[in-house]
């Protein structure tokens, strides 16, 4: 769906004009608008504050302000088994105050919404870019923006707050009783889920005249069952697929949980005695609940342009790509075409604006195979010659910097029609892999290594067992050179994370990523077991 | 910047707890100030602080409880928070697990994890902008460039349930990390110090080991991968090891879902499951880690045993499962000693024949619970060590390894230091020894610098 269909209203400020994009944005929106409540806003004396808080900046000198007022709102439910072991409802409003001055960042947090506080904050946060400015060597040069007045909201059928504790607690014990009632040899199950609805209340407003306010609601379930033969002390595990979406309560009656998770107490059991995997070469048939976390750390963070900068060399690490020869990269093959989407619907990185107050897009980042793009901030858009910010700026919370984060970055599926059983059956020794489970990839993104939570070997084109301990590895480039075959649309799911961690001290972002299935030619496989036997060789 | 001191968190826990109208309440109260510093590229980019003062509210009537966090510390907000989780605890489902609050005051260890010094803001602001400036200073000297993080933070917290049981604890932390790159991006070396005082961080021995670091790395050579002898630095070593306490847990064990279950409900405990060097300990009142002191509803957080003579000697134990096994609670760690020889890691090097040096690890995820096989990388220098001295550099690898087999391996280490983990939790005060194993599995070769 369009962005334009989520915007309501973005309106001028004052003398201020709109982009094309912004006045088809507000004219659709008035047409199409999704708004079934109003989003909720901060008091007008609130907003009076930030925009105090923002004169007061200036006039301690500082060249740029902007101000959050941000309300982070959380209930959780969590079972193990029969037992509803948590119900909990979270709460946490504050401000977050961001200025520039001699070209230098300073950023305060405080939970004391008023003005006397709020200058307290102004205060250390033009005193720690006075000080660290001292310690700059590349002033600060943000890529400009129109000043936007506007409102977005995550379009929502159901509001996750208002079903009932009970319900969702219930919601809960019914699919327990569910998985409960497969059949597993009589060994033990554990089941294990949380229910976890977020809603993030932002107020926006900056020394350049933005004012946005915005409501984002994100859903987040989980589940996993674990089998123990007690006898042998031996035990598997298999998580549902389900991910977190930017959605209402639907998602949640939407999803098939019923069958999953009886799905998932028998695979559990099954993989106890599912046949080792052999070590070799196979191709590889990544179903989209496995792929996506594939893209997200061989792609989504590779094409950060912090990291391609050297921001995250302490923490989160670097690039292989460089500043200077990102450009046309050759990063995988023709099946290869990547989006870069603020915008996409039902995902967790959906907004209307970012924390630069940039307007969100959709742009291709790999092009049939060639980058064409990276991810920028305000801050970095003149670091690589471009004259607008793609509005990658996000903060965790009112008490955080916002910096480069991560937009929903997807694999587009195939044009031409193409289902896993097609890819299947053109496959003559794979392995079709589902669930993600255990990821590890290094600093800059070259080598990786990925588990399931399930995986059957593909013979001959069929799907014939299950196989147990597979995992693969390799190097990105030639991992995506290597994609070989790709699904069509019927095939595209959207997977995601709700904590994708990076920076310090360290935020979490939430970020989803579509894909199609896709098959990926002669990977190398090993089998994790033997990993484990492996240095006890080496024992003196 | 305001935080609350223990005297008015213990004010404010029991204005709360004067506001249920449930069977009984617990209450939890944290208020902190921290503020950080972070360097990249020679240049200081993204800073900030923040402070907080926040509450979580549980409310019980019988089996049933619901739980309430809020900043909100109005009058108001407190009574709608203690409202709103009493009515959700009417919602719950009964929990049978649930157990009743402690009624006795526990005794609880002295911590010295406060440092008053490091609890001034401007000060420590000052400290944080000399370090930095440091850093900096000896990377433009080598033609480097410096990316790094200070991080220093004072917390408040506090429990009281309405059963009378109050504990408040203080502490303060200051952690400086930072990464050396060659100017062409070939080279890359990093350290890391933690402590409660920044006055005790040693900032600059951090600079010149990550200096150094960088500056012995250049032209790594190639190896194949494979089981070679290892010698851990202390944050690596931090990081397995903090792995390896994560898995300490009765239930997990006892229910089979654990690599210290044995067939039939049974538990390695008393079993010896690595080498006979290894004594691994948790203690808050330890002088140089000094850590948390309560845990679970108030519970002290005793001095414990984990593996004593490579014997397993004890597994965490929540209060529901204490009660149904008949055994008394145990609190997970709060902070990890490992024991080691009397050498100080960088006299230890020059002992070891040969191995490859790891200074620290990257991205460590489980990969089998049931032998709890870990991957990871190497990152920011390895090397190959021969007759006690560094040779050369080696490229990085991923590796596949298990904590427990890498304690098995065990051959000797260095006395204990205090450090840091890279990839693991920051909060959780450490001191462990450099280690020298017999194999470690360097599973593939990583191209990251």
């Amino acid at each position: 769906m369009d962005r334009r269909l989520f915007i309501k209203g973005a309106l001028a400020a004052g003398a201020l004009s709109l982009s094309g994009i912004d006045k088809i944005a507000a004219r659709e929106a008035r047409r199409y608008s999704r708004f079934d409540t109003p989003l909720t806003k901060p008091s007008k004396s609130e907003q009076d504050i930030a925009d105090a808080l923002i004169l007061h900046a200036k006039s301690l000198g500082a060249t740029y302000c902007d101000v959050r007022l941000v309300r982070m709102l959380s209930q959780s439910v969590s079972a193990r088994n029969n037992i509803i072991t948590g119900l909990s409802d979270s709460e946490s409003y504050g401000m977050g105050v961001r200025v520039i001055k001699n070209g230098t960042w300073g950023f305060s947090g405080t939970r004391e919404v008023d003005e006397e506080n709020g200058k307290s904050a102004v205060a250390e946060a033009v005193t720690m870019a006075e000080n660290n400015s001292k310690l700059q060597s590349i002033p600060l040069d943000l890529a400009p923006v129109e000043a936007h007045v506007g409102e977005w909201k995550t379009p929502i059928k159901k509001n996750p707050f208002e079903v009932s504790f009970k319900d969702r607690a219930q919601f809960l014990l019914d699919m327990h009783a569910l998985g409960a009632s497969v059949a597993i040899g009589g060994h033990k199950l554990t089941l294990n889920s949380n229910l976890r609805s977020v809603r993030e209340e932002k107020y926006f407003a900056s020394s350049e005249g933005s004012k946005i306010w915005q409501e984002v609601t994100r859903i987040d379930p989980s589940t996993w069952a674990t089998v123990a033969d007690t006898a042998k002390g031996d035990f598997e595990s298999r998580a549902l697929y389900v991910l977190p979406q930017g959605r209402g309560y639907e998602y949640i009656e939407d999803y098939p949980y019923k069958d999953e998770i009886k799905e998932a107490a028998q695979e559990a059991h099954e993989k106890l005695t599912a046949t080792p995997v052999e070590p070799g070469k196979y191709d590889l048939i990544l179903h989209p609940t496995h792929l996506w976390l594939t893209i997200h750390e061989s792609i989504g963070h590779p094409t950060e342009l912090d990291r391609i900068l050297g921001y995250e060399a302490n923490f989160a690490g670097t690039s292989f790509l460089s500043a200077e020869k990102w450009r046309g990269f050759g990063y995988g093959s023709d099946n290869l075409t990547i989006v870069a989407d603020r915008t996409q619907e039902g995902g967790l990185a959906t907004i209307g604006f970012d924390d630069d107050g940039v307007a969100s897009q959709s742009y291709k980042l790999i092009d049939k195979g060639e980058l064409v793009a990276v991810q920028t901030t305000r801050e970095q858009a003149k670091a690589i010659d471009e004259k607008a910010s793609r509005g990658q700026s996000y903060a965790e919370g009112w008490w955080n910097i916002p910096f480069q984060r991560m937009p929903n970055v997807s694999l587009q599926p195939n044009p031409k029609p193409k289902t896993q059983e097609d890819i299947v059956k053109d496959t003559s020794k794979g392995i079709l892999i589902k669930g993600n489970s255990s990821y590890s990839i290094d600093q800059q993104r070259y080598n990786f290594q990925f588990t399931g939570q399930v995986a059957y070997a593909v013979e001959d084109g069929k799907i014939t067992h299950m196989l147990r301990d597979v995992a693969y590895y390799g190097k990105t480039a030639k991992f995506w050179d290597a994609l070989d075959a790709i699904g069509d649309q019927s095939t595209y799911m959207l997977g995601g994370a709700m904590y994708d961690g990076k920076g310090e001290p360290m935020q979490s972002n939430p970020v989803s990523h579509g894909c199609p299935v896709g098959r990926f030619a002669n990977q190398r496989v090993i089998n994790t077991r033997q990993q484990s036997a492996n240095s006890k060789k080496g024992m003196m | 910047m305001r935080i609350l001191d223990l005297d008015e968190l213990s004010s404010l826990s029991k204005k709360i707890i004067g506001y249920s109208k449930s069977e009984w309440a617990e209450v939890s109260v944290e208020s902190g100030h921290s503020a950080n510093l972070r360097f990249a590229a020679n240049t200081v980019t993204t800073s900030g602080s923040n402070s907080n003062t926040s509450v979580s509210i549980t409310a019980v009537n019988g089996k049933r409880a619901g739980s309430v966090n809020t900043n909100d510390l109005s009058d108001d907000g407190l009574r709608r928070a203690v409202a709103r989780a009493e009515e959700i605890a009417g919602l719950a489902p009964e929990n049978e697990e649930l157990m009743p609050p402690i009624t006795k005051q526990p005794e609880y260890l002295r911590s010295s994890a406060y440092d008053a010094r490091s609890a001034d803001v401007e000060w420590t602001a000052e400290q944080r902008a000399k370090i930095a400036a440091a850093a900096i200073k000896e990377a433009k000297a080598h033609n480097f460039t410096a990316a790094g993080f200070l991080d220093s933070g004072i917390y408040h917290n506090a429990y009281r349930n309405s059963k009378g049981v109050f504990v408040g604890d203080k502490h303060t932390r200051t952690t400086f990390s930072t990464t050396m790159r060659t100017e062409d991006g070939k080279s890359s070396g990093w350290n890391k110090r933690a402590s409660h005082s920044i006055g005790l961080l040693d900032s600059q021995s951090a600079i010149l080991h990550a200096s150094e670091k960088c500056n012995a790395w250049q032209d790594p050579h190639d190896m194949d991968p494979g089981v070679y002898k290892a010698i851990l630095e202390p944050s690596a070593v931090a990081d397995l090891v903090q792995q390896f306490a994560w898995a300490l847990d009765a239930r997990e064990a006892e229910e089979g879902r654990s690599a210290f279950s044995r067939p039939n409900g049974g538990t390695a405990t008393g079993e010896k499951i690595v080498s006979e060097k290894v004594h691994i300990y948790s203690d808050p009142g330890h002088p140089l880690v000094p850590s948390g002191v309560y845990g679970e509803s108030g519970l002290a957080v005793p001095s414990t045993e984990w593996i004593r003579d490579g014997k397993l000697q004890n597994l965490s134990r929540g209060r529901y499962w204490a009660s149904k096994s008949g055994k008394d609670a145990l609190p997970g760690p709060t902070n990890l000693i490992m024991d080691g020889g009397g050498m100080l890691p960088e006299d230890y090097l020059t002992t070891i024949k040969e191995g490859l040096l790891i200074t620290s690890f990257w991205y460590i995820r489980d990969v089998d619970n049931q032998t709890l096989l870990k991957t990871g990388l190497t990152r920011d220098g390895l090397y190959w060590v021969e007759d006690g001295k560094i040779q050369n550099g080696v490229v990085n690898f991923r590796w596949n390894e298990s904590p427990l087999t890498l304690l098995q391996n065990v051959i000797d280490s260095s006395k204990p230091v205090v450090t840091a983990p890279r990839d693991g939790w920051d909060g959780m005060p450490m001191c462990v020894p450099m280690l020298y194993v017999s194999g470690f599995n360097f599973a593939s070769v990583s191209d990251a610098i």
